[in-house]
């Protein structure tokens, strides 16, 4: 543990914790400054990690019976200096005015961001970088938060986010099972003992977990909320850092493509569909979706097609350029300069091919076609959205004006209506508002019928109870009732009889009495 | 008259008692309280007695050894046992708190002179049932018992209900007791004896009848289901001590004389058990669901003590039906802590009527702020009864569950699903009873007081109520003597 | 017996004494009663501290005292890792209940009582926990009842309290009859009502008196953690009690069921015999916990929405139990832990905002951050904690019940069911908290003068809510420690 790199990176993680630590005591103009120093320090401590080269080692503290271990390598080091990377260019463009400047609370956001970062980044344990993401999430979620007028905001990040991560922690406890560890490395090589179902979830699990944090459509609708407050530097964590977490994620889990075939032809589907759907989307302009997030999405979903066949080196590449060209749309759209449509169609058919061609002796047939005409369809259609002034206009007000149609469109309005008709249902910004209500909806359903139902025959079994004990009683009172006025009768009529006796002068009615015992007597005597 | 005067002393303290205490009354025109004085020696002399009983029938070998009457055929004849010197030294000790309480409540009745006299030969006539050797002298005991009874519930005869109660408990009795006679008819038809331990060696199909026919009279006393209809009426207007005597332990009692005659009679063991056990449940079921909605205190407690007589049937009738020793067990001990729960919870009612003038639970809402003593009394009873832990009610709980498991089949648990729905049901009764003593009135308590009486204002009120609490939570507590106890006396009857 | 073993006594008889001197100090008042009460729950929580290093030099601590010979009955207490757990939490709570009593409105009058049926029920629940006997470990889980439904009708709120104290009475009673069946069928068999010696006999009673005496168990001690269908008696019982014995109700008691569980059924009986009803205890937590969240999404009184929550985290800790696995069932008993802590603090602030409000209906709360920032802080916590966010305790504990789910053989799509229903679990408490601190401000009079011992106490459970957090460490080896205690070995 007396590695230097070990020791650069505890400090990485402890200072920008101890900074945000004093961030809370400082005025406006020293905030500015602690806050570069920090940068500076991160940035060096990254760069010189980069040069002392890959290292492992384990800790002493310990999670859940197991030591908790980093693993610095270069990939992941090369993505967070471009984040930082990312960050200095928002905090220069930043640099006036003053007003800009970000506040107390999102220069602790982003201290601790970079405290979990290098904790995503380097941790050997999955559920370290479980916890990180978990963290960077709630931070992109809080930075939502602008004033107390509403919660929603906040809400939808973090269910969006917390979705993902359940995802991941499914497919982390899935491969936990077979590994009995959390180490990565072992859980990635173990999962290829497991059966096909399992090595399917967990799979599964991770895309979902990395499509949601790279917030490529459809799962993008958080990233979209948290660029309202794009003005802040704290944009930052959600439109670079988080998805360059789901980067490095997409990087690490790549292996797992490989177990079975048939998982690489699904994936190639996949982000195929995801990368036509984008394309249909924003052609149709049904999502005003800014070409940030278009753009993001076209190569992230290219990426997750060059995962799926997994060549580590250039992929890492792709992430690198992916990551980087983020960072460029990112300023890109804070400076207001648009994109050149022919350059950008262009640059992505020659970095596509460049890559096809670096790979095309281990991709197989069907994955350097697809590759090659989902790169040329993208540049088609980047030089098509770049043409056309991308306005937020919508789709009726294009079929109301004519002359706003693109050329080469035929017929294809007419069923983009019909196809805009059934997306604007499926179109999860709206469908998530839909989903909501559904869910209250449900529970409201829920509440009323079953556990009022439930409550109903409680009160009816107590109510019926009490009924048949009542009805019981008045029966045996009606009864009771009967018998006492036979009572009464008899009772009356021996009154009557006594004062009927008791008039006579002499009681002829008790003569039997003597006779009787008479009788007696003289049986006794005679027997 | 040959025999063991220790045999008969008990029955004669208690009778010659009744007539001298009687005599000296009316002679010396005592006052109400030391007649009560005398009663409560008279008692204490009896459960001497009965003591002394039980070393000798400790030591018996040869039932024919103990005994006392006249050995010839007609004579009358009293053989003692274990059972009827248990009981009868409950019920005397039950007696001495009732005899103390109605020292103090029964001050301005002018009737009190033959109060007394009549709960003493109540319980000489208990004590001889179960000491009768000859069913004849049985009937005419229980016969004693019917009037004696009948007058007592009758006691405030000015009272209209009263009256039509006991009259009707006389008729019902009664009607017992003519079935009694009938089935003594048959027995002699069948035997041409009428001594049980000759009986026992001859029966057959007339004695059978006749078992039948005794089953029925004292199924009436003890108020089985659905010969019952005199228990609400019967508990609800007699005086509170009376009700309490009889709740506790005369109705009680007869369920353990009935199983001593009956199977010396040719009935066996398992028709008897199958008949408790069926009963039982109607019982248990009858009383609970009836004593639900009701108000009134005392109708509550008789409805309640309909379904304790099925509890106690219950445990019996596992007994018998499946030769368990402990459930018979189970059954005494059940009997002892009814005995005790059901007088305090009598008592403590009568305070209320006593002070308040109403025993309406709705009216007496609150009544812990004035008489928190007696609130507290009344609670342990209902709680003891409800089957609550620490108090007497859930050992005896204990002990049926123990009895109905270890007999282990579909019969049983069958009816051990039955109690324990009836056990739930009746808690819905006993809470709100118990709670509502402690809720905020909403009318004014205090106007309806008609005297001062408390029940730390008087001993004679004071002393039963607190010493039968203080049983009450004791027995729960460290039930250990009373199991000893009782164990011994089921091992000398299996002896026997 | 040594020294130990009569401190052990001393964990049910000191609050017994301290339940005999505030019946009869009538002239106490509220503060006063109130110390006396934390005085007394306070040498329950040292105790067993003391005790503490007993148990790590291996040794169980055991009391024991003779007391129906004649039935097999004795007055014995052990303690055991397992017992500890739970006994130290649920006494943490109601010390922490107490204090915040202090500040409550409730139990202004006889007060005495009041503190000395909190005791009662809080020693209804210690005595559970170290019961080694079982008509004593029955007579505690009355008392339990008894205590609860008295302070239900005395000091509850509402016209219909009575109502609701007889239906939580009547259905807990019947769960609690259910095991006393079981306990004597027990008894019976063996002639001995010790439960060491019972634990250890008792896998040798016939396949079908197991079958029958599982379910029992089972279906008796879920109807004390309030899993669906049996669950009525919670939503009006946590509504209607006063604030301390709801916190006290939904922190502790519900736990108490989790504790029956471990120390019958699964203790009594092996792994393998518990096996056929693995599925079903798993697909119960599963409906349980989705249900449980529906509702809390469905309601709009702030405590009952509190009280549902509750449904639903019982669901998560049946699905490990359920789950007969290492992970699944130390991740329960870390649940039942970690699940007091936050219900006690959620609780707690639903009392400082109805305190302040005087409103308890959601809709008509709202944007309560500016005024009460603390509380605010305190409720994000809270939340924050029971949707699982990590480094707070839930997620610790959620993870390994997963991670136990995936392990127990079953479909892999049944945890990963129950793994996304714990969204629900983020979108109801995201609402609970959204709605009351965020909006606009109303109703218009909000006093945010809140009492010392309300803000001490709250502030107190949320620290402690953290630092647990952080260091799962001791109650993971804890947790593990009670589960070999009573399967004497881990699964």
């Amino acid at each position: 543990m007396t590695d230097p790199s070990s020791i650069i990176l505890l400090l990485l993680m402890g200072i920008p914790l101890l900074f945000g630590g004093v961030f809370v005591f400082l005025g406006q103009t020293t905030l500015r400054r602690f806050f570069y120093v920090l940068l500076a320090i991160h940035s060096a401590g990254l760069l010189s990690l980069l040069m002392l080269g890959d290292h492992d080692f384990s800790t002493t503290l310990v999670f859940f019976n197991e030591a908790i271990t980093f693993s610095i390598t270069a990939t992941p080091t090369i993505l967070f200096i471009l984040c930082l990377a990312g960050l200095w260019l928002l905090a220069w463009q930043h640099r006036l005015p003053l007003a800009f400047f970000p506040a107390r609370v999102h220069a602790i956001f982003i201290s601790v961001a970079l405290s979990a970062g290098c904790l995503a980044f380097y941790s050997g344990q999955f559920m370290m970088r479980y916890i990180a993401l978990e963290v960077v999430g709630l931070l992109v979620a809080l930075t939502a938060i602008v004033s107390f007028a509403n919660l929603i905001p906040f809400g939808v990040i973090f269910l969006i986010l917390r979705l993902g991560d359940l995802s991941m922690l499914a497919a982390i406890l899935i491969l936990y099972q077979p590994a009995r560890t959390l180490d990565i490395n072992t859980m990635i090589t173990q999962a290829a003992q497991m059966p096909f179902n399992s090595q399917a979830w967990v799979l599964a699990g991770f895309l979902f977990a990395v499509i949601v944090k790279v917030a490529l459509f459809p799962m993008g609708g958080w990233l979209q909320i948290a660029r309202e407050n794009k003005q802040f530097i704290t944009i930052w964590i959600s439109a670079i850092l988080m998805p360059a977490m789901g980067y490095y994620l997409l990087y690490r889990i790549a292996p797992i493509f490989q177990y079975q075939s048939v998982f690489q032809i699904v994936t190639l589907v996949l982000a195929s569909a995801m990368l036509l759907a984008i394309m249909l989307v924003s052609y149709l302009r049904v999502i005003p979706f800014s070409p940030f997030m278009l753009l993001n999405g076209v190569l992230s979903a290219m990426a997750i097609l060059l995962a799926a066949y997994l060549i580590p080196d250039l992929l890492a590449l792709y992430l690198f350029i992916a990551l980087a060209a983020r960072i460029v749309l990112l300023y890109q759209e804070r400076v207001q300069v648009s994109l050149p449509p022919l350059g950008s169609a262009l640059l992505l058919l020659a970095l596509n091919t460049a890559f096809l061609l670096a790979g095309c002796q281990q991709l197989p047939m069907p994955a350097i076609i697809a590759w090659m005409a989902l790169t040329v369809l993208a540049s088609a259609w980047l030089y098509l959205m770049g043409k056309r002034d991308l306005t937020a206009k919508t789709l009726q007000q294009v079929l109301v004006h004519p002359e706003e149609r693109l050329p080469l469109t035929l017929f294809t309005y007419e069923i983009a209506a019909w196809l805009y008709h059934q997306l604007e249902i499926g179109v999860f910004h709206d469908g998530l508002v839909k989903v909501r209500d559904g869910f209250l909806q449900a529970a409201d359903w829920v509440y009323t019928n079953i556990e009022g139902g439930m409550e109903k025959i409680w009160t009816k079994l107590g109510s019926g109870l009490i009924r048949i004990s009542k009805s019981a009683l008045r029966q045996e009172e009606q009864v009771s009732h009967k018998a006492n006025e036979g009572i009464q009768t008899a009772l009356r009529s021996i009154d009557k009889q006594e004062i009927q006796a008791a008039a006579k002068e002499i009681r002829w009615d008790l003569i039997w009495i003597p006779v009787v015992l008479v009788v007696i007597l003289v049986y006794l005597m005679m027997g | 008259m040959e025999g063991n005067i220790a045999v008969i002393l008990p029955i004669a303290i208690l009778m010659g008692g009744a007539f001298t205490i009687y005599v000296l009354t009316r002679a010396l025109r005592l006052s109400n309280k030391i007649e009560a004085l005398l009663a409560i020696l008279v008692l204490a002399g009896a459960l001497a007695a009965l003591l002394n009983l039980v070393q000798p029938l400790i030591d018996l070998t040869n039932i024919n050894d103990l005994f006392y009457g006249i050995r010839q055929p007609g004579g009358i004849l009293f053989y003692p046992n274990i059972v009827g010197v248990y009981i009868g030294g409950i019920a005397c000790f039950i007696c001495l708190f009732i005899c103390a309480y109605s020292g103090e409540y029964l001050s301005r009745d002018p009737r009190y002179l033959l109060f007394y006299p009549l709960i003493l030969l109540t319980i000489a006539g208990l004590v001889s049932m179960f000491f009768a050797a000859d069913i004849f002298h049985l009937f005419l005991m229980a016969e004693l018992t019917t009037i004696t009874g009948s007058a007592l519930i009758a006691f405030r005869f000015t009272k209209e209900e009263a009256v039509k109660a006991g009259f009707k408990y006389l008729v019902m009795s009664s009607l017992g007791t003519m079935t009694m006679m009938l089935g003594i008819y048959y027995i002699y038809r069948g035997t041409g004896s009428l001594y049980l331990t000759e009986i026992a060696s001859m029966t057959n199909d007339f004695t059978r009848i006749g078992a039948a026919c005794f089953l029925v009279g004292f199924s009436i006393k003890a108020g089985v289901v659905p010969l019952h209809t005199w228990v609400p009426d019967v508990y609800h207007h007699a005086p509170s001590a009376v009700s309490g005597l009889f709740a506790g332990i005369t109705s009680k009692s007869m369920l353990f004389i009935m199983p001593m005659i009956i199977l010396q009679l040719g009935m066996t063991a398992q028709e008897l058990g199958l008949y408790l056990m069926v009963f039982a449940s109607f019982n248990m079921l009858v009383g609970v669901i009836r004593m639900l909605t009701q108000q009134q205190l005392r109708r509550f407690l008789s409805y309640s003590s309909i379904a304790q007589t099925g509890y106690l049937m219950f445990t019996l009738g596992i007994g018998f039906y499946y030769q368990l020793p402990s459930a018979y067990a189970a059954g005494l001990y059940l009997l002892s802590i009814i005995a005790f729960m059901k007088c305090l919870a009598f008592l403590t009612a009568g305070n209320y009527e006593y002070r308040f003038g109403t025993g309406d639970i709705n009216q007496l809402m609150g009544a812990n702020r004035l008489v928190p003593l007696n609130a507290f009394a009344f609670s342990t009873a209902l709680a003891g009864l409800s089957g609550i832990p620490l108090l007497a009610g859930f050992t005896g709980k204990w002990l049926i569950f123990a009895a109905a498991l270890t007999a282990g089949d579909a019969f049983a648990i069958a009816g051990l699903v039955v109690f324990l729905v009836c056990t739930v049901i009746g808690s819905i009764g006993y809470l709100p009873m118990l709670v509502k003593q402690y809720q905020r009135s909403r009318a004014n308590l205090k106007s309806l007081e008609k005297n001062q009486l408390t029940v730390t204002s008087t001993l004679w009120i004071g002393v039963p109520v607190v010493v039968l609490t203080l049983i009450v939570i004791v027995t729960g507590v460290f039930p250990t003597p009373w199991i000893n106890l009782i164990e011994n006396v089921v091992r000398l009857v299996a002896a026997v | 017996m040594n020294t130990y073993a009569y401190l052990l006594s001393g964990i049910t008889l000191l609050p017994v004494l301290g339940v005999i001197i505030l019946i009869l100090w009538k002239k106490a008042t509220k503060t006063q009663a109130a110390i006396l009460g934390i005085i007394s729950e306070s040498c329950a929580l040292i105790i067993p501290i003391i005790l503490l290093s007993e148990l790590r030099a291996g040794r169980s601590v055991v009391f024991s005292l003779p007391w129906i010979p004649n039935m097999g009955i004795s007055f014995s207490l052990e303690l055991n890792w397992l017992s500890l757990i739970f006994l130290i939490t649920e006494v943490l709570v109601t010390l922490a209940a107490m204090i915040y009593s202090l500040g409550d409105k409730d139990g202004e009058k006889r007060s005495h009582y009041y503190y000395a049926l909190l005791l009662l029920f809080s020693l209804g629940m210690s005595g559970t926990t170290l019961a080694d006997d079982v008509f004593l470990f029955y007579i505690f889980w009355e008392l339990m009842l008894i205590a609860s439904c008295l302070l239900i009708i005395s000091w509850g709120h509402g016209e219909n309290r009575l109502r609701v104290a007889l239906k939580y009475f009547i259905i807990t009673h019947i769960g609690s009859l259910m095991v006393l069946v079981c306990l004597i069928l027990l008894y019976v068999n063996f002639g001995t009502a010790s439960l060491s010696a019972l634990t250890v006999q008792a896998a040798s009673l016939p396949a079908q008196t197991q079958v029958f005496m599982i379910i029992f168990f089972l279906i008796g001690f879920c109807i004390k953690m309030a899993i669906f269908p049996v669950h009525l008696w919670l939503p009006d019982a946590h509504t209607v009690a006063p604030m301390p014995v709801t916190i006290i109700l939904a922190a502790a008691m519900l736990s108490m069921g989790t504790y029956g569980v471990l120390r019958f059924p699964v203790a009594l009986f092996s792994l393998e015999a518990m096996q056929p009803f693995a599925l079903w205890m798993m697909i119960a937590g599963l409906i349980s916990e989705v249900y449980g969240a529906l509702m809390a999404l469905a309601e709009k009184d702030i405590k009952r929405i509190i009280a549902y929550s509750s449904v639903s985290q019982m669901g998560y800790i049946l699905f490990g139990l359920g789950s007969l696995t290492h992970d699944g069932m130390v991740g329960s008993i870390m649940h039942v832990i970690y699940h007091a802590i936050v219900k006690a603090l959620l609780f707690m602030v639903v009392g400082i905002l109805l305190a302040a409000a005087h409103e308890r209906n959601i809709d008509k709360i709202g944007g309560l951050a500016k005024k009460m920032p603390v509380i605010t802080v305190c409720a994000a916590i809270g939340v924050l904690g029971i949707s699982g966010m990590p480094p707070l305790g839930i997620f610790n504990s959620e993870w390994m019940i997963f991670a136990g789910g995936f392990d127990s053989g079953f479909p892999i799509v049944l945890t990963v069911i129950t793994l996304l229903g714990s969204i629900l679990t983020v979108i109801y408490s995201l609402r609970f908290f959204g709605k009351i601190f965020f909006g606009d401000t109303k109703p218009e009079k909000v006093d945010t003068n809140i009492s010392k011992a309300l803000l001490i106490s709250t502030v107190a459970v949320t620290v402690f809510l953290i630092i647990e957090g952080l260091t799962p460490g001791p109650l993971l080896t804890w947790s593990e420690l009670g589960l070999v205690s009573i399967l004497g070995g881990l699964p």
